[in-house]
């Protein structure tokens, strides 16, 4: 428990960390307090308002059907927070437990699943989930599961290696002599020890699946229907706002995903130089 | 020839600034092997580190001098101190398994300081390389290797030969032996031992290992928590030993000959981060008096050069009988 | 064999294995689909009764999966992708030329970008913890987050506003050309602005590797013995961190080959540059399986390929596995 006070306490007088959070806290306020925020319900169309420039009224300008965009763009923190995080924890989850029992079996059944992993790090994940969602069709879910199950191998090869050192431990060694379970051993004693790696991890994947998803969106192939701005982007593009030099349409939603990844990314960065003040590298 | 004068070197950290080293007064004298012997902790390495210019970022020298050949080696501009390095004044760090660089060839590495002061042209200088590294006892067989395809014995004797290539008149030899197995370290000591007498150069022997040291060296300087404890000759420091730390360490050194048990110092080595007011040993001292937490590091000078820093011995008394 | 050919002969032996099963994943992906995809493909009335029945014998179409699969293995291999339901040829005619669209944006951005993030990857490395460090590093960061759909738009916004350069596809339409020399600044005009939007995006990711490994190797023993010769620190850095940093850069820039080929793709997409991207988008649309297919399997494979390539360059680079 000491071990994640200090932690916490590093985290605070750390200027990237301390960033990214508070972005990220920024934009859980505007997802939750959305319909408290936005002016205009976002899903009101008003012919009469064919992609009308910035106004008082609506401070981004509208859409082709007149729906309001300063709205649009608040609503669609909503979706980039939920698959993020959602699509995040799916991979980190997997990793995690590739990683627990890959590095802590080892022989044959770390093998077999390492391959797996270096075969996932390989493929080009985006083809993938695009082919992936354009045949399962538009759906919240399966849009998180996509990206959830196509992007957890570079955690489990992280955690993986973290494993093999801290399998060798006089802590561990004197549990497996005590006759505690695998899966007792893996869970009770090493799993606390990589934690503080999966934060960081985990920051990291959230951030890749907020750009997948908007990726996905803005292709075609994603949760097409709900209001996300990679849906918005895509809009700029099909209403013919970027030939008529309209800022307001592509402006807002991009800026939001680049500073929304950008916490995110700060935040992981952060972690990784807490618990590694020597190395702060990425990988993967 | 060297004189390192009320030397005092701060390393800046998250937590305030850490005096690793304070009221260094020492002379090491031409020729002579001089030895250092302190635990982790003791600013041993902290002291190779300033002579040679390279302390890390976070380190600065707050006062003092180190004169080689009167000359203020702390007061010359980057370009110049860089000419000093390895010409005048090498290094052999520990971990020397580590010094060498994975993706070159022996030869080239030990080439390089020739190459660096543009001493000579390529093929003249890997010539000399060649030299040196037969002199070490490294034949052509691993003159084009690259340093995994060597035992980290051979590997010591190339970083060894980069040192002397350029013929400095000083080489600081920092736990040169640590990592190799005894029968090579005690090879090491010799030829590092002849090198000294055969090319007429200072050896600064850095280690935490006193009867090593004690066994190369002409004088030894100990140092705890950043400051001095003791100075003296060979003869004076292990025979006539007068600080509390030294005897101790003496005590603590296994003989096999002697029926007395090795006895270790009690207590934890200083925190340097946070260190004891006044003598730095004293929380391990088995003599220690309430007046060593104002002891400010006056030595008592016995015969000659033989330096003792303990507030029992200050002014000349016996601090015992107070 | 020695450790250097049995560890090059692991390597390859993966790669096989996963190309097969890239291949596998390929087939049962799009058969195993709600509606078995490519069946209603092929029964498209889009294809002629004759093209209908070809494929019908070639795929076996009318076989159980199991015999569809091997013929499906046998076909992939012979380079046999079937026709494409909106082109009404050959899945290959299409696929390779946008292949060779591809490679013409996505190489030179590879090379310029990771020049440029070494040169800046190196200057902040030098510079760590100063506030010229942190504002590259910060930069960079910056850039590798902006997403490159949106980037690739404000260009986009920009050109038009201030007519400086096409923004789709690679040739004026229908165009004809007095010379070779006419034909190719035509086409380095349209390489302009999706080149500088892939290019800017990589050359974030590559600064953030070069400057992290880098950082790693200035904390070498050997970078210190080297100081301890009296080498300069241009010196030090060109000749003992640079090299000893490129190792690790090698197998992180072929390991994120595919973060690599997922934003080309969408730089494709955003400037309808006829690549494999741009296909592939197409092919969605219109619902093109057999495209979309033979696309998948052959990004994969080239990926696969780069990263023998990265491997065989990175025991080349390093004694330690090449003299073992």
């Amino acid at each position: 428990m000491s071990d994640e006070f200090d932690f916490w306490k590093e985290f605070k007088s750390n200027k990237k960390g301390m960033i990214g959070l508070i972005i990220v806290l920024f934009f859980a306020v505007i997802a939750i307090f959305a319909p408290i925020i936005s002016p205009y319900n976002p899903n009101t169309t008003n012919p009469a308002l064919f992609l009308s420039p910035p106004s008082r009224l609506h401070y981004f300008g509208t859409d082709t059907l007149g729906q309001d965009l300063f709205s649009r763009d608040i609503y669609g923190a909503q979706i980039s927070l939920i698959v993020g995080i959602s699509a995040g924890a799916v991979a980190i989850v997997i990793g995690l437990l590739a990683g627990l029992i890959s590095g802590y079996l080892g022989g044959a059944v770390d093998e077999v699943i390492m391959r797996i992993v270096d075969f996932f790090i390989v493929i080009p994940a985006l083809v993938f989930m695009i082919i992936i969602a354009a045949l399962l069709g538009p759906s919240l879910i399966n849009v998180i599961m996509v990206i959830g199950l196509l992007s957890w191998a570079p955690t489990a090869r992280i955690i993986r290696s973290m494993v093999l050192s801290i399998r060798e431990w006089p802590f561990v060694e004197s549990a497996k002599a005590n006759n505690a379970g695998k899966i007792y051993i893996m869970f009770r004693h090493i799993f606390p020890n990589v934690t503080s790696v999966l934060y960081g991890n985990a920051m990291l994947a959230i951030s890749a699946a907020i750009f997948t998803q908007a990726a996905l969106v803005f292709l075609g192939v994603g949760n097409v229907t709900s209001i996300s701005w990679g849906g918005i982007i895509r809009d700029a593009y099909t209403s013919g706002a970027l030939t008529a030099g309209d800022f307001s349409f592509i402006l807002p939603p991009g800026i939001f995903i680049f500073v929304l990844i950008f916490g995110f990314i700060m935040m992981g960065f952060a972690t990784e130089e807490i618990m590694n003040p020597r190395l702060r590298t990425i990988k993967g | 020839m060297i004189e390192i004068e009320d030397l005092t070197v701060i390393y800046r950290t998250r937590e305030g600034k850490i005096r690793a080293l304070e009221n260094i007064n020492v002379d090491i004298k031409s020729n002579e092997i001089f030895g250092i012997v302190g635990e982790s902790g003791s600013g041993k390495t902290t002291l190779a580190m300033t002579i040679m210019g390279l302390l890390p970022r976070n380190g600065y020298v707050e006062s003092g001098s180190i004169k080689v050949d009167g000359d203020d080696i702390l007061k010359l501009k980057p370009e110049m101190a860089r000419m000093v390095r390895g010409k005048v004044i090498s290094l052999v760090f520990q971990g020397a398994m580590n010094s060498l660089n994975p993706l070159l060839k022996i030869e080239d590495q030990v080439a390089e300081p020739l190459l660096i002061h543009r001493s000579t042209n390529r093929g003249e200088a890997l010539r000399r390389a060649r030299e040196t590294l037969e002199l070490m006892g490294l034949d052509s067989f691993t003159w084009k290797k690259y340093p995994h395809e060597l035992s980290g014995g051979m590997k010591q004797r190339a970083v060894i030969a980069t040192a002397m290539i350029m013929k400095p008149s000083i080489i600081i030899a920092d736990e040169p032996s640590t990592a190799l197995d005894v029968i090579t370290q005690a090879q090491l000591m010799n030829i590092l031992k002849e090198l000294q007498k055969m090319a007429r150069i200072t050896i600064i022997f850095i280690s935490h290992d006193f009867p090593l040291v004690s066994e190369m060296a002409d004088r030894i300087m100990i140092l705890y928590g950043g400051k001095p404890s003791e100075i003296g000759s060979n003869r004076q420091i292990l025979s006539e030993a007068g600080h509390p730390y030294t005897k101790g360490l003496i005590n603590s050194v296994p003989m096999i000959s002697a029926r007395s048990k090795p006895e270790a110092i009690p207590g934890e080595p200083v925190n340097i981060k946070n260190p004891p007011a006044g003598c730095r040993f004293k929380p391990r001292c088995k003599m220690a008096l309430d007046s060593c937490g104002s002891y400010d590091y006056s030595p008592k000078i016995i015969e000659g050069d033989h330096m003792i820093f303990c507030k029992m011995f200050e002014g000349g008394k016996d601090g015992r009988s107070t | 064999m020695n450790e250097f050919q049995k560890y090059l002969s692991k390597r390859v032996l993966f790669a096989i294995v996963s190309v097969l099963v890239i291949i596998s994943f390929d087939f049962f992906l799009f058969r195993l689909m709600p509606g078995n995809p490519i069946l209603i493909d092929y029964r498209s009335p889009a294809l002629t009764r004759q093209q209908i029945e070809a494929l019908s014998k070639q795929f076996g179409l009318n076989l159980p999966i199991w015999e569809q699969y091997v013929l499906f293995m046998k076909n992939t291999f012979e380079g046999n992708f079937g026709i494409s339901i909106f082109y009404k040829q050959s899945v290959s005619s299409v696929l390779f030329p946008a292949l060779y669209n591809s490679l013409i944006l996505l190489l030179p951005a590879t090379i310029i970008a990771i020049f440029l993030g070494i040169f800046t990857g190196k200057f902040a490395a030098w510079r760590r913890g100063s506030a010229s460090d942190g504002v590259v590093t910060g930069t960079s960061m910056a850039i590798y987050s902006i997403p490159t759909f949106w980037l690739g738009g404000i260009f986009i916004l920009i050109a038009i506003k201030t007519h400086a350069f096409p923004v789709s596809g690679m040739y004026v339409t229908g165009a004809v050309y007095s010379s070779v020399f006419a034909q190719l600044s035509d086409l380095l005009d349209h390489l302009v602005l999706p080149l500088a939007t892939l290019t800017l995006v990589l050359f974030g990711q590559f600064t953030i590797i070069m400057r992290n490994s880098l950082i790693d190797v200035l904390q070498e023993d050997y970078i210190n013995f080297a100081k301890s010769k009296g080498a300069s620190d241009r010196y030090i850095l060109n000749k003992h961190a640079v090299p000893n940093a490129e190792l690790p850069m090698i197998s992180i820039i072929a390991v994120n080959l595919g973060l690599t080929v997922g934003g080309a793709i969408l730089t494709e997409v955003v400037f309808s540059w006829p690549g494999i991207g741009f296909l592939i988008y197409s092919a969605i649309n219109a619902r093109d399986y057999p495209i979309l297919q033979a696309a998948f399997v052959i990004i994969a494979i080239v990926i696969v390929l780069a990263n023998i390539i990265a491997d065989i360059l990175y025991s080349y680079l390093d004694p330690r596995i090449r003299y073992q």
